[in-house]
């Protein structure tokens, strides 16, 4: 069995060469590997990440919930801020919620310390997984923020909006919850919303992004991205 | 015609706005606009200026020499004309009798209105400056740097050399920048704001013709302006009898104003919205300043008391082509949506979710439902998990049934009201552990019910307990009809006999090779698994149940299939045969309100309702001509003699309305549910009447479900 992202339509149309990834059918290029790496890198671009981890945990220890499962400083977070911890993210949305950011498969690892640690003690702490429940697009390279300063009101500036923070707004008349988390050095931005919404969110960046060349790209050019220092 | 648009028309487009002119001025603007209409050629003839010729310059006297009749200390008493300027009326300021002269264009160019909205919206403070007759401003907001016209600084040079400062300092604000002057960060930039020189005078000795793309005329000087002179008069009103308009988008004229004041709209802002002045398509930009004078006048306040309205956005008029830009109207996908379209299915809008109405024939759809087994995308439904020990204690707050005693692995199907005891939602609830609960929604309902249960919770009710929606986490199939056991049992290795599985249960199960919740439950009246797995494997599992199903003539179903399968089995949908004011027990859904609980919203009206006695009722119905369907909506009406001068129905009351109905291909006739008077729906086989296109139709009410009203099928 694959799992199939809800992106998986509007990528097919595009014409992705998928591969099976993490469980995933996951776009790994739209046939030009180094052309998408070069509009990532000097333009704007966007990605499926939807098959990215992301589980919610919920109550009153939820920062030492995580702390403890993950061995990372998730409890001295303030609103809106993240950490990177290498393979996964942590960011605090609420004084009780707090947000983890994972690889693709990487959901069962996580789900499992995150519960050991929430069925601890009380009071009780829920641990959500909303892998299926997302739509996850990036928007990537220096021309990110203005891309989404089309589609959304807020201020995406670096002073505004630091690397590795998070925020929610209003993207396209959609909710999403948008995380700042570069690649490498370039600009990215993850916007994570509703699964059944992605397919129109992912046209309408593309419509408004149009006079920018923005283009999709895959598994590849996100790969050498990443390994960008 | 304002001066500066005649000098538009000249310069820019080439056109000559009338052969023989006559030129109001109160400021040397005007002398100039008198200057570039004789350079195009026109006949002017006279100008008109309300100052003494001591205030004019060096160049209006030259132009005065040249033959231009000139009319010192006089201005325009009345315009006439059909489809255009035949003549006006010019007198003498301090009164007079008036001199009629011939012309086709009235020029006028008696002050300046600074465009100074976005400095209004960026808070700015404005004042009124009693010296020059306009509004400037005197105080920015940091970050906020202005030039020109604004400040009070006029002519190209001059507002050039005023931009350069504005922008150098703008610089400097900026961040990142090397060499910051803390001082910039204050309100009052260094430059101007003052912004117009402390002696108050526009540095005016650059000032050039208006206009830049156009060389100045011989009679445009480049000095000798007088310093410290007003460009704007502080005439508002000529007396006359006609008449006197003062804002000319919305037609308002001084008599509206005075009349408006009198009546006690004496402050701008209520003078502003009981006239509609200044709310026309200039938005202002033409009677703002006078509207702000003649008010101060009429009640005996100063300008300055008077005060300004609130600058609103848009500045200036937004392009219907950027509101009608990018298409930005979000529409929700099932993660299997593809299928549907793969399938053929005719798709429909239902809320922001596409569903599939049928895949051609939804009849047909209906029948494989009754006789072997369908499949239907329900993943719209809103789905919450509730978490914690308080799960229970506030479900039971928030539903009319009872909750606290629902052992693990069971189901139920619940009713929502609101306080009022309005019915607002239904659906089933199951309960997955000891703290884990998850309930489903209607499609419409999710987010509404979701936040209210939320406000709830967070109003007191929500000790204990954890609420998620998590609507788009899953995919929900369900699998109905008589041989929905066997298709199942081919993608799993658990036991789902009736005897372990039975009506009203839910099991965590794997299917397909995916782990699943699977709820035995029946909207459709037949043996039925609503099948719910992570929404990334929706697609496998949607596949793999079409393929298991093959050998038993599966058919997916449509939303119509479902309809009319829900129909037979009289189960209502929330919204479509109940409204905005329908209780549970008027929806004849008494056995499931439990006043013998604990506090629950509804609870004391739908008391009062059970005391008093419903006095509509929700009934099935049949019809006297069994294929005849009633279209929703129609009317049920009764003979009345009091109803007798009704135009719609003479001699006839509106006692009901049909909520739904359908042809059955089960039963082979026409049901439907309805509302009419209880007393009437008491009584199975009571006959009533439907006006359908002003004739009458029989229906006769029906109790209970139409199909397997024992539900034998479903608990099988």
């Amino acid at each position: 069995m694959m799992l199939i992202s809800p992106l998986h339509p509007p990528l097919e149309k595009s014409g992705a060469v998928f591969i099976e990834a993490a469980g995933w059918r996951q776009a790994q290029s739209f046939g030009d590997p180094e052309g998408e790496l070069q509009a990532a890198r000097q333009a704007v671009a966007l990605a499926d990440l939807s098959a990215s981890a992301r589980i919610l945990v919920e109550g009153e220890r939820a920062a030492s919930v995580v702390q403890e499962a993950l061995q990372v400083d998730a409890a001295v977070l303030e609103i809106g801020a993240g950490l990177d911890a290498g393979s996964f993210g942590v960011y605090r949305l609420r004084p009780d919620q707090v947000f983890v950011h994972g690889s693709a498969g990487q959901a069962g690892e996580l789900l499992a310390a995150l519960e050991r640690e929430a069925g601890a003690g009380p009071p009780f702490t829920t641990v959500t997984d909303m892998t299926h429940g997302k739509a996850e697009i990036a928007v990537i390279g220096p021309q990110a923020a203005e891309l989404l300063s089309r589609l959304c009101g807020l201020d995406f500036s670096e002073v505004h909006f630091p690397n590795l923070s998070a925020r929610q707004s209003s993207v396209a008349k959609t909710h999403q919850l948008i995380l700042r988390h570069h690649l490498g050095d370039v600009t990215t931005f993850a916007l994570i919303g509703d699964r059944s919404l992605g397919a129109y969110l992912w046209q309408t960046a593309l419509e408004a992004g149009s006079d920018m060349k923005v283009r999709p790209i895959g598994l590849q050019a996100l790969s050498n991205l990443a390994g960008t220092s | 015609m304002l001066g500066s648009a005649v000098q538009r028309l000249i310069h820019l487009f080439g056109v000559l706005p009338g052969r023989r002119a006559v030129v109001l001025a109160a400021n040397d603007d005007g002398w100039r606009v008198a200057a570039d209409l004789l350079a195009a050629g026109a006949d002017l003839a006279a100008v008109a200026d309300e100052r003494g010729g001591d205030q004019a310059p060096d160049f209006a006297h030259k132009l005065a020499g040249e033959g231009v009749p000139v009319f010192w200390k006089h201005t325009i008493q009345s315009a006439y004309g059909g489809k255009r300027l035949r003549r006006v009326d010019v007198r003498p300021v301090d009164g007079g009798s008036a001199i009629t002269l011939e012309c086709d264009l009235l020029a006028v160019s008696v002050g300046w209105g600074p465009a100074n909205g976005l400095l209004y919206q960026a808070g700015a403070k404005i004042s009124y400056r009693e010296d020059r007759n306009e509004f400037l401003a005197d105080h920015l907001p940091p970050g906020i740097f202005a030039a020109g016209r604004v400040m009070g600084v006029h002519g190209v040079e001059a507002e050039l050399a005023d931009g350069k400062r504005a922008g150098e300092s703008a610089g400097k604000f900026a961040p990142g920048s090397l060499h910051l002057d803390p001082s910039l960060r204050s309100g009052n930039a260094p430059h101007s704001v003052p912004g117009i020189p402390n002696d108050s005078s526009p540095p005016e000795s650059l000032h050039v013709a208006p206009g830049t793309s156009h060389p100045p005329t011989s009679l445009s000087p480049r000095s000798g302006f007088a310093q410290g002179m007003p460009r704007t008069s502080n005439r508002i009103s000529v007396p006359g009898s006609g008449k006197q308009f003062v804002c000319y988008c919305e037609d308002v004229t001084l008599k509206d104003l005075k009349t408006a004041i009198a009546e006690g709209y004496d402050s701008l802002e209520l003078l502003k919205r009981y006239s509609t002045i200044s709310m026309g398509p200039c938005q202002g930009k033409m009677c703002s300043a006078n509207t702000i004078h003649l008010c101060a006048r009429e009640n005996g306040w100063s300008v300055e008391q008077t005060g300004a309205t609130t600058a609103r956005p848009p500045m200036t008029p937004v392009r219907l082509g950027v509101l009608a830009g990018q298409n930005m109207e979000p529409v929700r996908h099932s993660p299997v949506h593809d299928r549907h379209l793969a399938a053929g299915a005719r798709m429909m809008v239902a809320g922001l979710w596409m569903r599939p109405e049928h895949y051609g024939d939804p009849q047909a759809e209906v029948q494989a439902v009754r006789q072997r087994v369908g499949l239907i995308d329900v993943s719209t439904l809103g789905k919450l998990r509730l978490t914690g020990p308080g799960a229970p204690a506030l479900l039971n707050k928030m539903y009319v049934n009872k909750w606290l005693k629902l052992d693990v692995g069971r189901v139920r199907y619940g009713v929502m009201c609101n306080d009022e005891g309005v019915i607002t939602d239904d659906g089933v609830t199951g309960r997955l552990g000891e703290f884990e609960w998850y309930t489903t929604t209607t499609s419409s309902g999710a987010a509404s019910v979701y936040e209210y249960i939320q406000w709830w919770a967070q109003s007191g009710w929500g000790e204990g307990v954890h609420i998620h929606n998590v609507t788009e986490n899953f995919a929900a199939f369900n699998l109905a009809g008589p041989h929905s056991r066997e298709v199942l049992a081919n993608l799993t290795g658990a036991d789902i006999s009736n005897h372990d599985f039975p009506y009203m249960h839910v099991r965590q199960i794997e299917v397909a090779g995916v782990h699943c919740m699977v709820f035995r439950i029946g909207f459709t009246g037949e043996l039925s698994y609503e099948i719910h797995c992570p929404a990334g494997a929706g697609p496998h599992l949607w596949d793999a149940l079409l393929a298991a199903g093959e050998p038993h003539g599966i058919t997916p179903f449509g939303v119509e299939a479902q309809r009319i399968l829900r129909l037979e089995k009289a189960h209502i949908i929330v919204g479509q045969d109940t409204d905005a004011l329908t209780d549970p027990l008027s929806a004849d859904m008494a056995w499931i309100v439990k006043h013998d609980k604990d506090n629950f919203l509804g609870n004391r009206p739908l008391k009062r309702i059970a005391d008093q006695g419903p006095v509509q009722k929700l009934v099935g119905f049949t019809m006297q001509s069994p294929g005849v369907v009633p279209e929703e909506g129609l009317q049920i009406v009764r003979r009345s003699d009091t109803a007798g001068s009704q135009i719609a129905n003479p001699g006839l009351e509106i006692i009901g309305w049909v909520t739904s109905s359908r042809l059955s291909p089960t039963l082979g006739k026409a049901i439907g549910l309805c509302w009419i008077p209880a007393a009437m729906a008491d009584t199975e086989g009571t006959e009533f009447t439907i006006r359908r296109n002003g004739s009458l139709l029989t229906g006769r009410v029906h109790h209970g479900a139409f199909y397997d009203p024992e539900g034998a099928r479903l608990r099988s």
